[in-house]
C-alpha cells in the first residue's frame, strides 16, 4: 500500500459511476423553499397566537387598576358572575355600585372571597380584607356595604383575649374600609371566646348599626350560647359604637331594626317604632301595622313598606302619621309580572322601593324599582346575581353592562398552550423528517 | 430565468460530479450518493441569493449535515448485516477499493464526514468545524477515533495512517 489516505479515498471516489443532475432542481428548490417558508409562516402564526392567548390570559387575570374615584356612577344594567381567577383591585377601589360574593381561587388556595364592582367604571376585582371572619363564623351577613357605596363593614377574625376560641376563627372585631382613601376604622371589643354576630346593616352613609353577643364557651364553632345581645350604633369617625338604646335615649332596643338614612324602625307587635337618629323629633309610636319583613321606612320618613310572609307579591305599605297613632293610607299593593320579592334592599326616591325579585322564569332574577303606590315594576338590572347593591347610588338610569375578564385556570392555559407548543414542534419534526 | 436560476444550473453542471464523489465517500452508495446531492441541490436553491458569490461551502455544508441527519433517521429502519455481500473482484485495486469502503463502513457518519473532508477535500479542521457545526476540538477528537478505528478495521492500512 504505497498511497496514503488521501489517494486511496480519490481513487475511491474516482470510481463512482458517472450521472447527470436531474433537470428540475432549481422548480424542486423553489418548490420547497415556498413550502418551507408557508410552513414557517403558519407556525409562527400558531406561536403568536398561542403568546397572544397566553398575553390576553395573563392580562385579564392582572389586577385591575384602581378606579376613577370622583363623582362618575354608572349604574350597570346586568351583573355577571365573575370568574374566581379575578385579581384583586391595585389600589383603593373607590365607590363600589355592587359587592357579590364569589368563590376565589389561587394557584394553592380555593375560598370564599367578595368581588367589587366600582362605580365609575364597573371594573370588577376582588377586595382584600385582611382578617376577615370566615363566612361560617357570622350568622348574619359577613360584608356589609354602604348605601354611598364608599364603605364596605365587615367582621374580622382574631385572638380571643382570655378563653378558648369559639371555633378555630372567631369573630373578635368589625373593621369599616374607607373604599376611596383606604381608612379603616376598627372596633376591638374584649372577648373571651369570640363575638356571636347577628346583625349588620347601615344608616345612611356614616353609621353602622349591628348586632353581636358573647359566646359563653369555646371549642366548636356549630352554635352554642350566646350572652349580651344587643344593638348597636357605630357613627363612623366620632366614638366608638354605644348600645343602640342608649343612643337612642330608651331603656331597650334589642329587636331587628331597618333604617334609611337616618331613620329606625324598630317592629313590634301591631305597632312600629320610628326614630331620628339625629336626635329630633322623638321616637313616633306606629299603631296598626305589621309585616313580617321588615318595615322599611323612605327616605324622608313618611311612608313605610314592608312583606307579609303569606304572601310574596305583596306590599304592605302606609303613611307615617305626625305624632304617635295609627298607620294612614294603610294598603296592600299587589306586585304584579313577577315571580317573588325576594328582599326589599332600599329606597329610589320617596315612593319606590329597590328590590330584588325573581321573575317569571325562575332561572332569571333582578333589581327592581317598585312603586309604592300602583306596584308597577322598572327593572334596574337585570341578570341579577347575589349581590349587595349600593342603593343610593341607583339615581341615574343604567347603562349597558360590560362584561368583566373572564380568566381560565392558568394552570389549563398552560398546560394547553404547552401542549399546543409540543403538537408544533412534533409536527415541524415530522415534516422535516418525512423530507429528509 | 428569475433569481440566479442561470447560475445555480451553472454551478450543479460545473460541479455536480464532484459533490457526488463526495457524496459518495459520506454515504458509500451510489444511489444515497445521488439522492443525497439532490436533496442538498434542492435546498441550497432556497439560499441561493445569499450564497450565489461562493456556493460551495455552503453546499458543502448541507451536504454532510444532510447526511448525518438522513443517518439519523434511517438507521433505525434499515438492518445492518454483519457480513458485506460478496463482491467479485474484476480489477485492480478493487481490492483495495473494496477494503477502504469496508473501512468507512464502521464509521459514525460525523466520523466519516471529517476523514472526507479533512482528507479528501482538504479542508482545514476550523472549515471542518464549520461544515460540520461542532468545535475544532470536536473535529481533532472525531478524527482521531475515526482513523483508530480505520486502523482496528483495515489493519493493512495501519502503517500509512500511523503519519496521518
Amino acid at each position: 500500500m504505497g498511497s496514503d489516505l488521501r489517494d486511496r479515498l480519490d481513487d475511491l471516489a474516482r470510481h463512482t459511476p458517472p450521472a447527470s443532475p436531474p433537470p428540475e432542481l432549481w422548480s424542486r428548490g423553489v418548490r420547497r423553499s415556498r413550502v418551507s417558508r408557508a410552513t414557517t409562516g403558519a407556525l409562527v402564526l400558531v406561536v403568536l397566537a398561542l403568546l397572544g392567548i397566553g398575553v390576553r390570559t395573563w392580562h385579564s387575570t392582572t389586577a385591575p387598576q384602581p378606579a376613577d374615584t370622583g363623582g362618575t356612577v354608572r349604574v350597570p344594567d346586568r351583573l355577571f358572575t365573575p370568574s374566581p381567577w379575578l385579581k384583586s383591585f391595585t389600589g383603593d377601589p373607590g365607590r363600589l355600585i355592587a359587592v357579590i360574593p364569589a368563590i376565589r381561587r389561587t394557584l394553592r388556595h380555593t375560598e370564599n372571597g367578595f368581588v367589587g364592582v366600582t362605580a365609575s367604571t364597573n371594573t370588577y376585582g376582588f377586595l382584600d380584607l385582611p382578617g376577615v371572619a370566615p363566612s361560617d363564623a357570622v350568622l348574619s351577613d359577613l360584608v356589609s356595604l354602604s348605601p354611598d357605596g364608599r364603605r364596605l363593614a365587615y367582621w374580622v377574625t382574631g385572638g380571643t383575649t382570655r378563653g378558648t376560641p369559639h371555633g378555630a376563627q372567631p369573630v373578635t372585631g368589625l373593621d369599616v374600609l374607607d373604599l376611596v382613601d383606604g381608612t379603616v376604622e376598627r372596633w376591638r371589643p374584649e372577648t373571651t371566646h369570640g363575638l356571636a354576630p347577628s346583625d349588620l346593616t347601615w344608616a345612611g352613609g356614616d353609621m353602622l348599626i349591628f348586632d353581636c353577643g358573647q359566646w359563653v364557651k369555646g371549642g366548636g364553632s356549630d352554635g352554642g350560647e350566646a350572652i349580651g345581645l344587643g344593638a348597636r350604633l357605630w357613627r363612623l369617625g366620632q366614638d366608638d359604637p354605644v348600645p343602640l338604646a342608649q343612643a337612642t335615649g330608651r331603656r331597650t332596643f334589642g329587636d331587628l331594626v331597618t333604617a334609611t338614612g337616618h331613620w329606625l324602625v324598630r317592629p313590634g307587635s301591631e305597632r312600629v317604632w320610628l326614630t331620628d337618629l339625629d336626635g329630633s323629633p322623638p321616637p313616633r309610636r306606629i299603631d296598626s301595622y305589621h309585616a313580617d319583613v321588615g318595615p322599611y321606612v323612605n327616605p324622608s320618613g313618611t311612608r313605610l313598606v314592608g312583606l307579609p310572609t303569606s304572601d310574596s307579591l305583596t306590599l304592605v305599605t302606609g303613611t307615617v302619621p305626625a305624632t304617635n297613632g295609627d298607620i294612614g293610607d294603610y294598603r296592600l299593593v299587589r306586585v304584579e309580572n313577577l315571580r317573588e320579592i325576594y328582599e326589599i334592599d332600599g329606597w329610589l326616591d320617596d315612593d319606590h322601593v329597590v328590590a330584588s325579585v325573581g321573575l317569571r322564569n325562575p332561572r332569571d332574577a333582578a333589581l327592581v324599582s317598585i312603586d309604592v303606590r300602583s306596584g308597577a315594576v322598572d327593572t334596574l338590572i337585570r341578570d341579577f346575581v347575589t349581590a349587595q347593591v349600593a342603593t343610593g347610588l341607583l339615581g341615574t338610569p343604567p347603562v349597558p353592562a360590560k362584561a368583566p375578564p373572564s380568566p381560565h385556570d392558568p394552570r389549563w392555559v398552560l398546560g394547553g398552550a404547552l401542549a399546543a407548543l409540543l403538537l408544533c414542534g412534533l409536527a415541524l419534526w415530522g415534516i422535516r423528517a418525512r423530507r429528509a | 430565468m428569475p433569481d440566479g436560476r442561470d447560475d445555480f444550473e451553472a454551478f450543479v453542471a460545473a460541479r455536480y460530479a464532484a459533490l457526488l464523489r463526495t457524496a459518495y465517500l459520506l454515504t458509500g452508495h451510489h444511489q444515497d450518493a445521488e439522492d443525497l446531492l439532490q436533496q442538498t441541490l434542492v435546498k441550497a436553491v432556497g439560499a441561493w441569493r445569499r450564497i450565489e458569490g461562493d456556493p460551495e461551502p455552503y453546499v458543502r455544508t448541507i451536504l454532510v449535515r444532510q447526511n448525518v441527519s438522513r443517518w439519523r433517521h434511517r438507521r433505525w429502519r434499515e438492518l445492518s448485516a454483519d457480513v458485506l455481500p460478496e463482491v467479485r473482484v474484476v480489477a485492480e485495486g478493487v481490492e483495495d477499493r473494496l477494503a477502504l469502503h469496508r473501512a468507512l463502513g464502521v464509521l459514525a457518519p460525523r466520523q466519516r464526514a471529517v476523514i472526507v473532508l479533512r482528507y479528501y477535500e482538504d479542508l482545514t479542521e476550523a472549515e471542518t468545524a464549520r461544515a460540520l457545526g461542532v468545535a475544532v476540538g470536536t473535529v481533532k477528537s472525531q478524527a482521531r477515533d475515526a482513523l483508530r478505528r480505520l486502523r482496528e478495521a483495515w489493519p493493512e492500512l495501519a502503517e500509512e495512517l500511523v503519519s496521518l
